[in-house]
């Protein structure tokens, strides 16, 4: 086959995909994942307050039906990668920088911990630093604006986390979790509604 | 001499093009749109927008009907039958590429 051949397919495949909206790197499955968010915040202020697990444990449990749910997601966006690429490049990139930031922000307490510097403050400058990396991503990219609705919340909590007591942390991160999730399921709404509303504008006469 | 499973010369030639193709692909898929959201929708300027569906139009391949909202002139267009049946015939010839590839990979 001639490489003109493939390559003219290669471009009408991707017109097609434009055409038809596959490009986008959001999805109406994206609003569900984000209310699961935000339902584990919710879930998971009762299980921090009232039991005595451990907060981690309650979080993990808090979080279970969105981490189901994801993983559901991205074995369908990894079959469908042929169609619609861009979602699962979505998913892709952001479970690579969750696996690139974990060691670092580990790595940062590490260091803050054997510079003298408490425990709460550098768990604070870490999560402000990650608001602050969603909040230039979703700024600057028109697609991803949803980040940003995690950003406020992640920037806010950052800057609280010092002045909190260490029973207050959770909590506070629940709430995050609500805002960001509810914030962000808004945004994908907005964006899908946007993408089949008729647009406003001047056309030539 | 081309080894090509098809010849894309042959085509037509109305609907090869990123603009042209993605205009009936989007007409295809979603009904009537209007002048503006295929202008957003494929990221091309006006003129380039605006001489394509004038063409498609002149071989009856779309339909425009033209409406004032306010003072604002607004253009919907929409896929014809002979439109539709090119844009298929176009897909076919894409398909039958991808089923050579195919056919060489599982040789």
């Amino acid at each position: 086959m001639a490489h003109e051949d493939v390559d003219r397919l290669t471009a009408d495949l991707s017109t097609i995909r434009q055409a038809m909206q596959f490009d986008k790197p959001y999805a109406a499955r994206d609003v569900q994942l984000m209310l699961l968010m935000a339902l584990g915040g919710f879930l998971s202020i009762p299980l921090v307050e009232f039991t005595q697990w451990n907060n981690r444990v309650c979080l993990l449990l808090a979080l279970t039906p969105l981490i189901v749910q994801y993983c559901r997601t991205s074995a369908q966006r990894r079959k469908n990668c042929a169609v619609r690429p861009r979602l699962w490049q979505e998913m892709w990139h952001s479970l690579v920088a969750a696996v690139i930031m974990v060691p670092l922000v580990i790595g940062w307490l590490v260091w803050n911990h054997i510079a003298g510097v408490p425990r709460l403050h550098a768990g604070g400058s870490a999560v402000f630093f990650i608001g602050a990396g969603l909040a230039v991503i979703g700024t600057i990219d028109a697609n991803r604006r949803s980040y940003l609705a995690a950003s406020i919340g992640m920037l806010a909590y950052g800057l609280a986390i010092p002045l909190l007591s260490p029973q207050q942390v959770p909590l506070g991160g629940a709430i995050v979790l609500i805002v960001s999730g509810l914030g962000g399921a808004g945004v994908i709404c907005w964006q899908l509604k946007r993408d089949t509303a008729e647009s406003p504008g001047n056309e030539p006469r | 001499m081309t080894d090509s499973p098809i010849d894309f010369n042959g085509l037509d030639s109305a609907v090869y093009g990123p603009v042209r193709l993605g205009v009936l692909t989007a007409l295809q898929t979603d009904g009537a749109l209007d002048f503006t959201t295929l202008k957003k929708r494929l990221d091309v300027a006006d003129g380039a927008l605006g001489l394509h569906l004038r063409k498609l139009e002149e071989i009856q391949y779309v339909s425009c009907r033209k409406t004032f909202v306010g003072r604002r002139p607004k253009s919907t267009y929409k896929i014809s039958a002979t439109g539709r049946r090119a844009l298929k015939t176009y897909l076919g010839a894409m398909q039958q590429l991808i089923d050579s590839l195919d056919r060489g990979m599982n040789r």
